[in-house]
């Protein structure tokens, strides 16, 4: 039959053509990363970004996703910032803050003349407000962060004391992030619980208004003390949690940056003049959570929960059942870091002598026989649904079959799933932290049994103990041997099997200049602007 | 001739996957991760995971068949007796079906399965549920239509007379003679079910990794479409040729039955 030859014919034509379309990939110039590029931007100009995810809240006392972070950044100054270089410097405070000899109390001298985007003063009050707020208000996310604050007062307009309980030696990395950030008294006391919906705060730029799924749009401050050195008139951020559309957006000029960009896109960047990447080894990491007696909630009673991996055998079997290297060279490109614990190689808390259990399936067998539970395990695996964690999701699940899981993968959106993993409807989930400068806060709020984000709800006093000590310890090397120490228990414990730190890549249009994202992998728009001339 | 051929290479490939596959579509081949079409041991090349694409095509044809038989089935199980009786007895039980019908018509096909994934979850049977509840209402309509040219029959008046029972009528006279325009219709429905559950598996609320799915497939070769097109133009093709050739199948059996053309 002519036809049917035809048909084959033009089958195949189409396979050699899609085979030819094959490139050698080459050796791409690396762009330099952190510090604001290129010349000078000229003033105004809307610049639209992408979020690689949606925000929670956006009041910082409850907010709880990376996606709010990414806009309280430009809206929301915390007392203290991280600088291009790693180092925290001060940005509502005039100067770092002072200790006394014995640690317990703190003075925060504050920047003069600042406002708040309603035009109202910022001041010692405003500070002691927020802080008692993030402290003691029921649901606070801030409050375990600063449990160990029993009172801020007032000491002048521009002076805050803060009085410890104990010493608290990650405080300055506390209060450089969103416990850090001041709200305005006045809106706090107009809105209250509803501070989210209109939330105002000290930042280069206000809160203009949300749509959620849609958009997220600040302006040009007029009350910023800095004014004169912030360009854009507008910004929008657009949560796209695809990183295929992000980059498609980017690509028809759609977006100006890319906050995130997928490893499998890295290349088209780089080859494309158009484009500029952005390289930033941050402090975040990858883990999967697992859910151990989180029945009712975050800080309820633990319970009993209906999953076979509370058995810690089963536990260690999963994770000798995977291949960190290989979930990175076939999921990222080997582009990430694989790890398994939570701090990043750039940190100098970095346990350099820890290591990592490699893939070892006849062990992971034999526990798996051990624990007497009916084969294969089934077990659901909450990932968020990103086109890459899912490909992460699905090498997973392929892995852990050879050792007698079967898992049920579940893409679940950012916010929902970290409603969910706060509710403890989950039996393991993939639950990326975008990270801390401060080791505390990659570690306190996941493992200590009242931490804010303890999704499984994992209760050791030991554990809790070294948590707690190493707060208090001031000396750098007896802290780093007390945070190895934790970390050697939670690798036993294996509440949080940890995959990869992460290496973040953010594109964006040569006409953008002064864009900045630092370890902390959240942009930075107050120097951005359009380059003058374009 | 050569759509009955592929439509029945589909069929083939759905029913008898375990057989033809080279290799299980989940399993990794590390060695050669989005390896290109023609590479030795994988004639259509791998995906990003190292997988036989030629394998997850064949499995993936299960997934569609599934849907779209199981889904023309439900809505045939459902449609045919409710647009039966509304065209064969007509009055109050007509206008509350055909309102009805009228009111799932309204609904988008997306937000019905939307609204069935949130509430159930996303998976192969759902899709098929929801994709199956979408075709009631077209069928029931074509059915209605059928019943009430049938009613005004001779053969009906003659059975009437005869004593005949009003479900003897409905199950041994209207129901065979209207099966030729069901059979037209499923065929039309087939394909359209095809891609209904390709689309929903694309967003994610059909049929859920590891399971191989055309949909699944796009969705993944997303990442990788400007350096290896491959990866989104086999899964498409595969939904390409087994759409047109049920379409020209379900062509061939509406011409087949065409009193027109019998004459």
């Amino acid at each position: 039959m002519p036809r049917a030859r035809l048909i084959f014919a033009l089958f195949i034509i189409l396979l050699s053509v899609t085979a030819l379309l094959t490139r050698a990939p080459t050796a791409p110039a690396q762009s330099p990363a952190g510090a604001p590029q290129g010349p000078p931007p000229k003033r105004g100009g809307e610049l639209i970004l992408s979020m690689f995810e949606d925000a929670d809240r956006l009041d910082p006392t409850f907010g709880g996703t990376a996606g709010g972070r990414e806009i309280f950044f430009n809206m929301c100054e915390p007392l203290y910032d991280l600088s291009a270089d790693g180092t925290i410097v001060p940005r509502l405070a005039a100067e770092l803050p002072r200790f006394s000899s014995d640690g317990l109390t703190v003075t925060i001298l504050l920047r003069r003349n600042v406002r708040f985007n309603d035009g109202t003063p910022m001041d010692a009050q405003a500070v002691k407000i927020t802080l008692d707020r993030y402290r003691t208000l029921p649901g606070s996310r801030r409050a375990s962060e600063l449990s160990a604050v029993t009172d801020v007062s007032v000491v002048d307009p521009r002076t805050v004391r803060l009085t410890l309980s104990r010493p608290l030696a990650p405080l300055l990395a506390t209060l450089s992030d969103r416990a850090g950030m001041v709200m305005s008294s006045t809106q706090l006391q107009k809105l209250a619980d509803n501070f989210a919906d209109n939330p105002v705060c000290v930042g280069p730029f206000s809160f203009v208004e949300r749509v959620i799924g849609d958009r997220i749009v600040l302006e040009r401050s007029k009350y910023y003390y800095d004014a004169n050195n912030v360009y854009l008139d507008r910004v929008i951020f657009k949560p796209i949690p695809d990183e295929n559309v992000r980059f498609l957006n980017l690509r028809s000029g759609d977006l100006h940056i890319v906050d995130r960009l997928a490893a499998s896109d890295i290349l088209a960047v780089q080859r494309d003049p158009k484009f500029t990447l952005l390289t930033v080894t941050s402090n975040g990491y990858v883990p999967i959570s697992i859910n151990i007696a989180n029945v009712a909630g975050i800080g309820q009673t633990p319970g009993r929960i209906d999953s076979p991996m509370t058995d810690l055998q089963l536990r260690e079997a999963f994770e000798l059942a995977l291949d960190r290297d290989r979930i990175n060279r076939f999921v990222f490109g080997a582009k990430q870091l694989p790890a398994c614990n939570p701090i990043a190689p750039v940190n100098a808390y970095y346990p350099k002598d820890l290591t990592c259990p490699g893939r070892n399936i006849a062990r992971a067998k034999e526990l798996v026989g051990r624990s007497g539970a009916p084969t294969p395990v089934t077990v659901e695996l909450t990932v968020p649904n990103t086109p890459v964690m899912v490909r992460m999701g699905e090498l997973i699940q392929s892995m852990v079959r050879d050792a007698g899981f079967n898992i049920a993968l579940r893409p679940i959106e950012a916010a929902t799933g970290l409603a969910a993993n706060t509710a403890g409807r989950f039996q393991m989930s993939v639950t990326p932290w975008s990270g801390r400068v401060d080791p505390d806060g990659n570690l306190y709020a996941f493992h200590h049994s009242k931490g804010s984000d303890n999704y499984g709800n994992a209760q050791d006093p030991e554990i809790d103990a070294l948590l707690d000590k190493q707060r208090v310890e001031t000396n750098f090397e007896a802290r780093k041997k007390l945070i190895a120490e934790v970390i050697a228990k939670i690798q036993a414990r294996r509440n949080v099997i940890y995959l990869y730190h992460q290496n973040l890549f953010a594109a964006y249009s040569t006409r953008v200049v002064g864009f900045q994202m630092f370890a902390d992998g959240m942009p930075r728009l107050k120097s951005a602007g359009f380059a003058a001339g374009r | 001739m050569v759509s009955l051929a592929l439509a029945l290479s589909v069929t083939l490939a759905a029913l008898f996957a375990p057989v033809i596959a080279p290799y299980d579509p989940g399993t990794n081949d590390f060695e050669a991760v989005l390896a290109p079409p023609l590479t030795h041991g994988h004639f259509l090349g791998t995906d990003e995971l190292g997988r036989d694409l030629l394998s997850r095509i064949i499995w993936g044809a299960r997934a569609s068949m599934q849907a779209g038989v199981l889904s023309t089935l439900l809505g045939l199980i459902v449609a045919v007796p409710i647009g039966l009786t509304a065209g064969y007895y007509r009055g109050w039980w007509e206008s509350v079906a055909m309102r009805l019908t009228d009111t799932l018509l309204a609904f988008p096909f997306l937000i019905i399965a939307v609204g069935l994934a949130a509430i159930l979850g996303p998976s192969l049977v759902n899709a098929t549920l929801a994709i199956g509840i979408v075709q009631v209402p077209k069928i029931v309509r074509v059915t209605r239509a059928e019943a009430l040219s049938i009613r005004e029959e001779s053969y009906v008046e003659a059975a009437i007379a005869a004593g005949a029972s009003d479900w003897a009528i409905l199950i041994r006279h209207a129901l065979p003679n209207m099966t030729s325009t069901l059979i037209v219709q499923a065929t039309v429905i087939l394909p359209i079910a095809i891609i209904a559950e390709s689309s929903l598996s694309f967003l994610g609320l059909g049929v859920q990794p590891p399971t191989p799915s055309w949909g699944v497939m796009l969705t993944a070769a997303q990442s990788y479409m400007t350096q290896m097109p491959w990866l989104a133009i086999l899964p498409g093709l595969a939904i390409f040729v087994a759409t047109l050739s049920f379409n020209l199948v379900g062509d061939g059996v509406r011409d087949a039955f065409d009193p027109k053309g019998l004459r």
